[in-house]
Order: C-alpha cells, then structure tokens, then sequence
C-alpha cells in the first residue's frame, strides 16, 4: 500500500534522513521505533509532502506522491496526524474537527463524521463549542486524531501520540488508536518508546540516526529486551 | 518577535579573532585623504553643488547609519528615527537663538536631548512587538510634526526655526562639509565600535532568537532602550548640524518623503550591514542630484519605489555587500600576493565567502 | 444635542469604513503575517477607478463601485505575485516584507500621480442629497456606505465562521502546517485573502472619497487609522477589528466635532499608545507569549 524507497532528507546543510525504505501493507499496523532526534518526524513530514527528500521515492498504491503538495497527499487518503498539539486554538472543537473534513468529499457527509468522532471520543461532544485552546492536553490530542479521521481515510500516520501526557491518558489514547486500526485501515505510528505499542504493532522498525537498523515482526522484535534497550536506551 | 526574525545578512566573527577587529589604517586614511582633498578640489574649481551634495551625503549617511542600527542590526521595527533628528535640530537652535550658545556647542546638547527623547519613547514602545513598535514610532513622527507645526508659538510654526549658521568666514561651505565630515567619522566609528564588540553581539543576537538571548542572560528591555538612546544621540547630532548648516529647522524634517528616503538608503545599500548605509546614502544623494534632478515628481518617486521594489524583493542583501566583493576581487587583482588591502571590506568578503562554502 | 447626535452618526460612517479596510489588513496579517503597507495605495486605486467610470465614462454608481472592487482585487493579487511568491519563508520575511509593500505603494501612487495629477478631485455622490432630522444632516451618501459596509462585515463574518472556504482561512492564519495536513490549499488561501481584503480596501475607497477627498497620497490617512484600529482591535481577530473600527470611529468624530479636525489623528495615536500600555495584545487579540 505505501511503500517508501530509499528515502534522504534534511534541512539546510543537516542531513537527517539517509536512505530510509519501509513499507505499510493494507490493514497493517506498523510502528516505527527510535529515540528523539534521529529522523521519525522528518520521514512523516516526507510522506505528507511537507518536506521534500533530497532523494527516494514514496508510493501510495502505486502512485508516486515525492514532488506532490500536501493536499494531494491528503486527497490520496493518507493523514498525517502532527507531533504535539497543532489544533486550532482559536476555534470550536467542532470547527476544528470540520477541518478535518475540508476535502470536497467529506465535507458533503461531515455530519457523519462528526458522529462518527463524537462516538469514538465522547469528551469531544461535551466540549464541541468550546475553544480548543481551553482543552486540556489529552482532549486537544483527542481532537487531533479525532480531526484526522474526519476525511477518507485509508492510511493514519501518528507522530509520537504520548508525548507529553500523564501515563493515564497516555493509555486512553493508545486505546482509541487500537479502536480506530480495527476498522481496517492502515496505521503507521512512530514513538520512541515501545510500552505502548504491544498488542497494537504488527510489524516495527528500530530507527537510530537517521537509518533503518532492524526490522521484523512485533512478536519477535517487542520482546527482545536486549535488542530494544541497545536501540532505545 | 513572532516567526523568525533572521535578518538579511547574519554577521560572523572569525573563530580567534577579537569581536572588533582590527582595521586597515592605510586603506581608511587613504579614503580619508580623498574626502578631505577631493572636495577641496571641487570648491576650488567652481563645482559648489557637489559638495552641497557631499554635505547632505554625511549627514543622511549619519541618520542612516543610526537607523540601521536600531532596524537591521537589532531588529527593532522603528520608524521613528526622525523624531530624534527634528529633535536634536530643533533643541540645538533654540539654544543657539535664545541661549547665545556657539552652535559647535549647542549641537551635542541636541544629541543629549534626542537620546533623552529617544529614553522616553523607548520606555513607552520597546517592549511591545515588531508590528505595533512600527505603528507607533510612526505616530510619534506624526504627532511631533503636528505639535511642531501647530503648538507653542516658539517652535515657529510651519515655517520652523531661524537657527544661526556656524559662522565660517573664508570658504564657508567647504568648512561646513569638513565639520560634518568629523561628525560623520565619529559617527561612523561609533557605530562600527558598537556593532563589532560584544554589546553588537547580544543585539544581533536579540534579533535573530530572542528566546535564546534572553536565556543566556541578556535583559532585552534594557539593552533596546540603551541601543535606542545610543543611536538618537548621534541621529540628532546630525540634525542639529543639518539646521545650523541650511540656518532652519522645520517641521518639514519630519516629513514621509525623509522617511522613506532614508529607509530606502538603508535597504538599497544593505540593512544590517556595516556599509550599506554609507553606500545607500552616497548613492541615492547623488542619484537624486544627477540622473533624476530634472524629472517630475511622479517619475521621480516611480524610478525610486521600483528600484526600491526591485531591490528588496530580488537582491534583499542589498549593494554593499556585492559591491565588497567586486571592489575585493578588482583590488587582489590589481595587487598579486597583497592580500588584505581594505580590511574593512575584507570583513564582508570573509562572510561571504563562508556563506558560499556552505 | 444636535452636535452630539451629529458626531455619533459621523462616527457610525467612519467606523464603517475603517473596518472595510481594517478587517483586510487583519487577514492578510493573520494568514500571512505581513503589514500591508500598500492597503492605503488599494484604497486610492480604487476611488480613482470609480471616478473614471463615473465621471470620465459617465457609468453608474453601482458598476463603478463593482469595477473598484474588480481592478483593487487585481492589485491584491499583483501584490501577491510580486512581493508574496518570492518572499514569502525566505529569511528577514517579517523586516522585509512590508518595506516591499511600502515600495510597491510609491509604484502605485506615483502611477496614479502621473494619470491623474495631484489636484484633489471631488469624486461625485452615488446618491445625491440629505435629510435633516433635529438638526442631524443626514446624507444619502453616507447612509449608503454605512449601509454596504455593514452588510459587507455581517457577509465576511459569516463566510469566516460558517463557509468550509471561510473555516480554511481562520484555520491557516492559526496553525499553517497542521492546516496543510488537513488538505487545504494554503496559497489559495493566501491568494483569496489578498484578493478579498484588496477588493474591501478599493471599495472603501470609491465609497469615501465622495465625502473625503480624492488624490494620490490620500490613503494615507485613512490607512494609518485602519492600522490602529487593527491593532486596538488585536492583530488578527475579525471580530476584535469590527468592534474597535466602531469605537475608534466614534472617538474620532467626536474629537473632530469637540476639539478640531487637526486633532484627529493625533488623538487617535495618543489613545492607542495609552491601550498598548494598558493592554498590549489590544482588546480581542490573545498574548503573544506562547508565539514565542
């Protein structure tokens, strides 16, 4: 479904990203493992057209999406749910989640998709007139996957989704996004820890530097203490 | 300062080196030389307009300079430069008018009173945001032109001031052009003294991240108001020289048409830069004096807004520092195995070429 | 009392048009983070076009002021192109931006001035005529852009809180890359937002310039006092810009009716200096801080 071919990217001078390939298969789960700072964000920003690679390719069933804007990444099906809290501040919870269904498509049956959100994330329905900067932290990460899922959907990227929340909450969303991938659609999340992402993972890769170091199945890879603290620290 | 502040050209001391550097002293005398010798010349062979032309160079190159300092250097988005210039003007002749004091004298204190201005307008603004210090240094323009114009009787109203001339007796101009020469070269060294030493750091520091400044200790608040004083006082300086050598000071000097002049000096030679000012000014002074004397208005200010146009959205570091450049490689050309002719120069060339090994 | 009813409908005149011009200058700064300085060039642009086709052309007042806002919608979208497009991300965008605008603005008026000369026109009423009521003169004129601009502010506000486009654009002036996420076109945003607030600024300017006065520079003014209202009002907040264009046009028709005309715009400055001081993200903005 995606595959991403020797993919190298960096900003200015920095090269962060060196020949990076992964594949997502339809209806798979693949996490991306590796510390801060050694390229996780970099390769999404690549896939979602943000950043342009030096050099690679990115194919979406079949098609190539390197050189294309992020609206026709968005239109392809894939959503790249961002790092941290990049929701609208100054907007409703419910103009926020509306957003999420800007292509033509699925603003013609955003009242389902609201329902559909709402059901998945009740908080977000109490709270769908107030202003998203008055969310607390894991409402607003609520809301951004939540807006993600608004358009059609067929690849969800998720950049790092416990950053910066209480353990408690940390494990409400994880529950959501499990919730979310048994509707069939494909998921690739990247995070730099792997206590959260057993039971989810299908398949993971170990990132370090900017490189692919390991690949394999989650069973296999997840319960090698030894080979995850080397990565992971 | 919201989104990135980086300025056009970002300034670096070679590794080692001391933050003020040393400079050439014979490729400084020897421009010295010229601008003391070369106007002699022209006012001994009849060429008067010149160096009226040469002394309205200085002194715009003065302002320029000062503003430079306070918008390219320490990203501070102020239009109210010339409030300190029509300040300094109008204290130096009132004290020479109605004091009796000599206008050699007066004029430092009109520097005093515009960094005393430039203290209390700074209290007021420098600690809002870019977008509003613009706004409002431009209000402040406005409104002093305004209480000028139309306030107490002993500003004169729109007609300003009489101020007395400096008095030279033998070549009255040519004396003029040399007094305002010294005020241009401690100017200058002022300036270049402050943007090279540690104090020039931290400002072009607050500029570009002021997050990072102000955690390594730098009290951005106190730093802009002394920047901001620092620089009226030799913006109002040369205002003072400027009444006393047209003998009047009027609201005029606050005027948009000034305003814009200089800002284009500034972005025509390269803001942010050590020469763009300097080279900004000679080259609008004369380019006004010669090639577009005798066009209408219209024109004038239609040639003036494309190139400025043109200049600051295709080559927004300016003509100073490509100019460094040129006058670099003609110079090494001409001088096989001397390396370091005008160091000053130099001291562009070197960023450059770091910038093109990157 | 009739002085004092005078003065508020002044004020309801002046505040209508300063929010037709405050509420581009906030959407171009909210979206794109640019001072506009070449809104009070637009301005002018446009009460020159209506002009032509009313009093040279001798069309009427309706498809003058559609052509005023046609031709300023297409010097915002040349602003886009030449001073947007290159510059925008590029290092010293925030320095070098709105001194592009400024160049652009001499271009334009200096242009103008080279058409039109630099006598000041009397640009000729849509509607001719007034009635009095208590001693309050009533202009037909001035009722009618009263009347539009309110209607134009009531329409931009609902297409910015309920349209999927309007959405869009509050969205990008937000958060830019989490709205790139979401699909939307971000340079069609930009590009609608300097069309629109261009064609608002040219319509103004057809508008008043029948009851101010119509020459090259005369944007000036007016756009200075769109800049305080836009900052009293908090740089980029719609709504805040709508309510301060009414108070700040109410204070200054009450300082021209009690203290004088020359003292219009120095009062203005002196009470946005005294609001920064007080409150510096102004009255709707929200404080910068967390932008840093």
């Amino acid at each position: 479904m995606l595959r991403v071919s020797d993919i190298s990217a960096g900003y200015d001078a920095a090269q962060v990203l060196h020949g990076v390939s992964i594949r997502v298969d339809a209806g798979e789960s693949v996490v991306v493992l590796g510390p801060n700072g050694h390229g996780k964000t970099t390769l999404l920003r690549v896939i979602s057209g943000l950043v342009r690679p030096t050099g690679g390719s990115v194919q979406f069933e079949g098609e190539e999406l390197v050189g294309r804007k992020p609206e026709d990444v968005v239109a392809a099906g894939i959503v790249h749910i961002p790092q941290g809290d990049l929701v609208f501040p100054m907007m409703t919870v419910r103009e926020n989640l509306l957003m999420g269904a800007y292509r033509r498509g699925a603003w013609k049956v955003r009242k389902d998709g609201l329902d559909r959100v709402y059901a998945l994330f009740p908080p977000l329905k109490e709270r769908s007139g107030q202003l998203a900067r008055s969310l607390s932290g894991g409402e607003r990460r609520m809301l951004a996957i939540g807006r993600g899922l608004m358009g059609d959907v067929k690849l969800l990227i998720v950049d790092e989704p416990s950053l910066g929340l209480a353990p408690q909450v940390i494990e409400d969303v994880y529950a959501a996004i499990k919730d979310i991938t048994r509707e069939g659609l494909a998921l690739l999340l990247v995070d730099e820890s792997a206590n959260h992402v057993e039971g989810m993972a299908d398949r993971v890769y170990l990132m370090e530097t900017g490189e692919i170091r390991r690949e394999g199945n989650a069973a296999d890879l997840l319960g090698d203490e030894a080979l995850l603290s080397t990565y992971l620290g | 300062m919201s989104a990135v502040t980086q300025g056009v050209r970002v300034r670096e001391v070679a590794p080692g080196a001391a933050p003020w550097r040393r400079f050439n002293v014979g490729g400084v005398g020897l421009g010295l030389a010229a601008a003391i010798v070369v106007p002699w010349i022209l006012a001994q062979s009849g060429q008067r307009f010149v160096v009226t032309l040469l002394v309205t160079v200085v002194v715009y190159a003065m302002v320029a300079q000062c503003w430079n300092l306070v918008l390219g250097v320490s990203g501070i988005f102020s239009l109210g430069q010339l409030v300190m210039y029509a300040v300094g003007g109008y204290a130096s002749s009132l004290l020479a008018i109605h004091l009796g004091l000599s206008p050699f004298l007066a004029i430092w204190v009109g520097g005093l009173a515009a960094a005393a201005i430039a203290v209390v307008i700074g209290l007021a603004i420098l600690r809002l945001r870019g977008v509003y210090v613009a706004l409002l240094t431009l209000g402040f323009v406005m409104l002093l032109q305004n209480y000028l114009g139309t306030g107490p009787e002993v500003f004169g109203g729109f007609y300003g001031l009489k101020s007395p001339g400096f008095g030279f007796t033998s070549n009255p101009l040519l004396w003029t052009y040399y007094l305002g020469l010294a005020l241009f070269v401690l100017t200058t060294y002022a300036v270049w003294r402050i943007m090279y030493s540690p104090v020039g750091t931290a400002f072009t520091a607050l500029r570009d991240s002021e997050v990072y400044a102000v955690s390594r200790g730098i009290d951005p608040f106190r730093f802009r108001i002394l920047l901001f004083a620092y620089s009226a006082f030799f913006t109002g300086v040369a205002g003072a020289f400027m009444a006393h050598y047209q003998q009047s000071v009027t609201p005029a000097s606050l005027s948009f048409t000034l305003l814009t002049n200089l800002i284009m000096m500034i972005v025509l030679g390269g803001w942010g830069t050590f020469w763009g000012p300097i080279v900004g000014a000679v080259l609008l002074v004369f380019l006004d004096g010669f090639v577009l004397k005798d066009i209408s208005a219209g024109w004038h200010a239609l040639v003036l807004g494309a190139l400025l146009a043109v200049v600051v959205i295709a080559a927004p570091e300016g003509i100073a520092p490509p100019l460094g450049r040129f006058l670099k490689r003609t110079v090494e050309g001409f001088l096989p195995g001397e390396d370091d002719d005008e160091v000053q120069d130099d001291d562009e060339v070197q960023d450059d070429d770091e910038e093109d090994a990157r | 009392m009739g002085q004092l009813l005078q003065a508020v409908w002044g004020g309801l005149v002046f505040g209508s048009v300063y929010g037709l011009m405050a509420v581009g200058l906030t959407l171009i700064w909210g979206s794109l983070n640019l001072l506009n300085l070449a809104h009070g060039g637009i301005y002018v642009a446009g009460g020159y076009v209506a002009y032509t086709l009313m009093v040279s052309l001798g069309f009427g007042a309706v498809f003058a002021f559609a052509g005023a806002m046609l031709v300023s919608a297409a010097l915002g979208l040349v602003l886009y192109a030449v001073v947007v497009v290159p510059m925008l991300g590029k290092p010293g965008w925030d320095n070098a931006s709105w001194i592009a605008t400024v160049a652009v603005s001499l271009v334009l008026e200096s242009a103008l001035l080279l058409v039109y000369g630099p006598e000041v026109r009397a640009m000729p009423a849509a509607i001719d005529g007034a009635f009095v009521v208590d001693q309050v003169v009533f202009r037909y004129q001035a009722i009618l852009v009263c009347g539009v601009a309110v209607v134009l502010l009531v329409l931009l506000h609902l297409f910015l809180k309920t349209s999927r486009f309007g959405l869009a654009i509050r969205a990008v002036s937000q958060q830019m890359d989490a709205s790139r996420l979401m699909g939307i076109p971000v340079a069609l945003v930009f590009l609608i937002v300097m069309g629109v607030s261009a064609s608002l600024s040219g319509l103004a300017g057809a508008m008043l310039t029948s009851i101010l006065a119509l020459s090259p520079t005369a944007g000036f003014v007016p756009m200075l006092k769109a800049l305080v209202v836009t900052i009293f009002g908090g740089m980029g907040s719609v709504k805040g810009t709508i309510v301060a264009a009414y108070i700040i046009g109410l204070l200054e028709a009450f300082v021209q009716a009690f203290a004088g005309v020359a003292w219009s715009l120095p009062a203005l400055f002196l009470f946005i200096i005294a609001v920064l001081l007080v409150r510096p993200q102004g009255l709707f903005g929200t404080p910068e801080l967390q932008r840093l």
